[in-house]
């Protein structure tokens, strides 16, 4: 099972009592928004009907499932990313986690460190003066980034 | 977007960041600071790592082509004339000195491959070209050999002390069916490539790097050639003040993770020198030039050679021997190899020794 933390759910439960009733089980996730679980559990058959259409050959399981990524970002918004990667995170699927967190990465690259700090709502902590120290250190990097 | 996310999450994004990215991010917050570190191949920060694998895509890892002393039993012909000049995806480039030719010979079939060709006759100087440098390096996205000549068209190498050579480049590629093909002619009077020594020049993935020294109208320089799409590019070495001058100091060039490496190492002079281990992050940018490492001269090392997955440095010591030298602990380790002579090529192929 990819999602982790139910797994563990089921493996606690089983340990408890031993139920017949696992179909109808309503597992509780709390940290989870129905939106963002609602694309995992799509990205998770998916990923799971691939890899079986594919039995053998690798290489055509993983062009498949790029295919498919790049489709699915096309209709993910980049804000949307990091409800999603929080309700992987949360739900200990480490395939989605990856790949949610290869998106952002794409996102960011070539974006400004003002954008970054919009988007992670991080704060600079620096004194005054420091940020300019360090701006000047790799100057050169600040060279070719998006407009904001 | 207030929704807070953990440090090892946030770990994972940054670890798919190239080196510029990861430097300029430096500056959004400390903890940001502290998680991506200083590129030093010191301590294992993210942008160290960064350096080290964000750009790894060969199938190959780059491999030494070694002469060994043992004769074989039956070397081909033509092996005795000329020189090998590099090896790659298993197949070695040999150059014929005297009459010319260039061949390609796989030596684990013992077959010649192809002899490429005689020397041109240039009918605008009335004589034969004299082949000044020779490149050669499988490109695994057009999943061809390419090979590189550069041409003395006047002859004026051999003339007194000049820096300016007349020089035309050829490029060929084999196509399938390993048939001859000739590419392009071009003309490098605006570059003045002339290709010094050994170590100066080294081969990735369909790119040619060359150092070149100063002259007139333009300053010490990396140049590149991109094979698929025939261009050139230069950039800039760091200012004399800080690296040498290259009438004093050697700079050997290698490959690590694609990104152009140099090292910074002054003539051996009777005495033990120290290495400064510089990288090239944004070519094109002379300001991305990092300097990396030093290694001390307590190492008793002679020559760079390349380096391997994990940052290690394959270097050869004052005795001809191999020794992997790693920056995150500073220690030496000997490399063991049987039959191994000083001559050590640095070049990329999937693992066949010469004979």
């Amino acid at each position: 099972m990819k999602f982790c933390a139910v797994k563990q759910y089921f493996d606690d439960e089983n340990n408890n009592n031993i139920t017949s009733g696992a179909s109808t089980t309503m597992i509780p996730l709390p940290n989870v928004e129905s939106h963002p679980l609602a694309i995992l559990i799509t990205y998770c058959k998916k990923h799971l009907k691939i890899k079986a259409n594919n039995a053998d050959n690798k290489k055509e399981t993983e062009k498949e499932m790029e295919q498919y990524e790049q489709e699915l970002l096309k209709k993910v918004m980049p804000q949307e990313l990091t409800e999603l990667i929080l309700a992987a995170n949360y739900l200990n699927f480490k395939e989605a986690l990856d790949f949610f967190c290869r998106a952002v990465a794409s996102a960011i690259q070539n974006k400004s460190i003002e954008f970054v700090r919009k988007f992670f709502g991080l704060e600079s902590d620096f004194e005054l003066g420091e940020e300019e120290k360090l701006r000047e250190e790799f100057a050169w990097s600040f060279e070719g980034v998006d407009e904001d | 977007m207030s929704s807070y996310l953990p440090e090892e999450v946030v770990v994972n994004i940054l670890s798919h960041l190239p080196p510029k990215s990861l430097l300029r991010f430096r500056c959004v917050s400390k903890t940001w600071l502290a998680l991506i570190g200083t590129p030093d191949f010191v301590s294992k920060n993210l942008i160290n790592n960064s350096i080290l694998n964000t750009k790894s895509q060969h199938p190959y890892p780059p491999f030494l082509l070694v002469k060994a002393r043992e004769e074989s039993n039956s070397p081909p012909p033509f092996l005795g004339l000329g020189g090998i000049v590099s090896s790659s995806n298993g197949i070695l480039c040999l150059h014929d000195h005297f009459q010319g030719d260039v061949y390609l010979w796989n030596p684990s079939s013992s077959l010649q491959l192809l002899a490429l060709s005689r020397r041109i006759y240039c009918p605008r100087t009335k004589d034969f070209d004299y082949v000044l440098g020779l490149e050669f390096g499988f490109d695994y996205i057009a999943d061809d050999f390419k090979v590189v000549r550069f041409l003395d068209t006047l002859n004026t190498s051999f003339m007194a002390d000049t820096d300016f050579v007349d020089v035309e480049l050829e490029v060929y590629s084999l196509g399938p069916g390993l048939g001859k093909q000739f590419d392009t002619i071009l003309d490098l009077n605006m570059l003045n490539i002339f290709v010094p020594y050994e170590r100066a020049k080294v081969y990735d993935n369909g790119f040619f790097y060359w150092w070149v020294g100063p002259n007139e109208d333009y300053d010490e320089r990396i140049v590149s050639f991109d094979c698929r799409n025939e261009v050139f590019r230069m950039t800039p070495l760091p200012d004399k003040s800080v690296i040498g001058d290259c009438n004093e100091v050697w700079r050997s060039l290698m490959v690590l993770n694609g990104f152009v490496a140099m090292a910074v190492h002054p003539f051996r002079r009777k005495k033990k020198v120290s290495f400064s281990i510089w990288v090239l992050l944004e070519f094109g940018v002379k300001e991305s030039w990092t300097k990396l490492f030093r290694i001390g001269h307590y190492f008793d090392l002679e020559w760079p050679l390349c380096f391997c997955k994990n940052g290690e440095l394959l270097m050869e010591n004052r005795e001809g021997e191999l020794v992997l030298y790693d920056p995150f602990t500073q220690t030496t380790k000997n490399v063991q190899l049987n039959g191994l002579t000083k001559s050590f090529l640095n070049t990329q192929s999937s693992g066949v020794q010469a004979q």
